[in-house]
């Protein structure tokens, strides 16, 4: 089977864990054979990555701005306050002690608004792949790196992540060669949470045409590239490609 | 004994609707875009859900259920409106709002172009997106919750994501052109 007999729905079906197992491991032999095809699911999986990150913590209700107008359901919510304020005043100065804390979440707890509403916590994994040494691409590489921990870290989620470079994006990771290294260093004492890797088959070409190549400190090596992507999003990471 | 049971379960599902309520909140803001109208939502579903709760036959299936009443309630937002906004068709009602999220999340580049593309996406692509993808309910539970065919939910899905796709190419900052002149020498 190739590339463009794969469809886009059944990629979708393979992202989504949709496949029943034999089905998942033929496909599997499929997109490891196919560049194009690995692609397209790593293009997906960002896809379906960056969705849950820009989801994790909407905003809570704010102020109502005066040109919007009000639902009929806020309006039966203040007259029902109203009411409820009224009766509550009534009831309370006739008796004392019908309500305790300790009876459990009532209505009144559970119909209150969600501002207060506890964020979805969840730990995220995400791989930043890097493969490309236009200086713009290496700064949206750590731009991109710091706005997620940065963001988790207001919101107070675990995240890890891990950026990996291969190709010509391993100068960002290079000593002597990367514009970066003061940032990346920063970086790394700021966010334990992340590290850095390169691929080891770039680094042993760059080493076979006589390159020194010498890496920043606390730069990891990984086998290759593709095995260290491939191998995370089998564990559920996150892909992010920049 | 047997009212003290039931007493027992109502219990039982206001705390588990109670730890719930995030992931309907969640939901109902990425189908709006409008922190008002979601926590408005999300209070209809609540409301909803405690008063039918005796409908709810197998506890399993809560969050399903609850999703459904969610997607009912927001169905119900739009027939409610639709003398008071041009809506013809809610499949392909493109929805857009003056204060967005977007503006006031600026500062996060990516958060606001997916929150940019997902608001232009049709509402019924989105929500089938947003169900797989925030909630990663299966095609099935997706299809039984909106009430449509499996199909249809593959359908969407693929549609949302290809326009997703493109629209985030489109909002990306584009680079300069490079103006490196090629010169052979010889």
């Amino acid at each position: 089977m190739k590339d463009q007999n794969i469809s886009d729905e059944y990629l979708n079906s393979f992202v989504d864990n949709q496949l029943e197992s034999a089905e998942k491991i033929r496909a599997y032999e499929f997109i490891k054979k196919d560049d194009t095809l690995k692609d397209r699911v790593c293009e997906l999986s960002s896809l379906k990555e960056m969705m849950q990150h820009v989801y994790s913590c909407p905003p809570t209700r704010g102020r109502r701005s005066t040109n919007q107008p009000y639902t009929w359901s806020s309006r039966l919510q203040a007259l029902a306050a109203c009411l409820l304020l009224l009766l509550g005043g009534l009831s309370g100065w006739f008796s004392h002690a019908w309500s305790s804390k300790e009876n459990g979440p009532d209505m009144a707890t559970m119909i209150q608004s969600s501002q207060n509403a506890t964020p979805i916590a969840d730990t995220r994994k995400v791989i930043v792949h890097l493969s490309n040494s236009n200086p713009q691409k290496l700064k949206a590489a750590l731009d991109e790196t710091e706005g997620l921990l940065d963001n988790y870290k207001r919101a107070n989620h675990q995240i890890q992540v891990e950026v990996i470079a291969n190709k010509q994006g391993v100068d960002l990771l290079r000593a002597n060669v990367s514009v970066h290294e003061k940032r990346i260093n920063q970086l790394q004492q700021k966010y334990p949470n992340l590290s850095f890797l390169v691929c080891g088959k770039t680094i042993a070409k760059l080493r076979n045409e006589g390159e020194n190549v010498q890496l920043l400190p606390h730069t990891g090596i990984a086998t290759s590239a593709a095995d260290q992507i491939n191998k995370r999003l089998h564990q559920g990471w996150g892909y992010v490609r920049i | 004994m047997k009212i003290f049971s039931l007493f027992g379960r109502t219990t039982n599902l206001q705390e588990q609707i109670e730890q719930i309520r995030p992931r309907l909140y969640r939901l109902a803001y990425s189908w709006s875009h409008n922190p008002e109208l979601a926590d408005d939502l999300v209070q209809e579903t609540l409301i909803k859900a405690l008063k039918n709760s005796s409908q709810l036959r197998d506890p399993a299936l809560l969050n399903s259920w609850l999703f459904s009443i969610l997607a009912n309630c927001w169905r119900d937002h739009f027939r409610q409106h639709r003398d008071m906004d041009d809506i013809d068709d809610i499949e392909d009602y493109r929805y857009a709002h003056e204060n967005t999220p977007e503006k006031e999340h600026s500062q996060s580049q990516i958060v606001s172009q997916v929150r940019i593309a997902v608001g232009k996406l049709p509402l019924g692509q989105r929500q089938v997106l947003t169900l797989v993808d925030l909630e990663e309910l299966s095609y099935i539970e997706v299809a039984s919750i909106l009430n449509i065919p499996i199909g249809t939910v593959m359908s969407r899905l693929c549609r949302a994501r290809q326009t997703m796709k493109s629209l985030l190419k489109e909002l990306s900052p584009q680079q300069p052109a490079q103006t490196v002149a090629i010169r052979r020498v010889k």
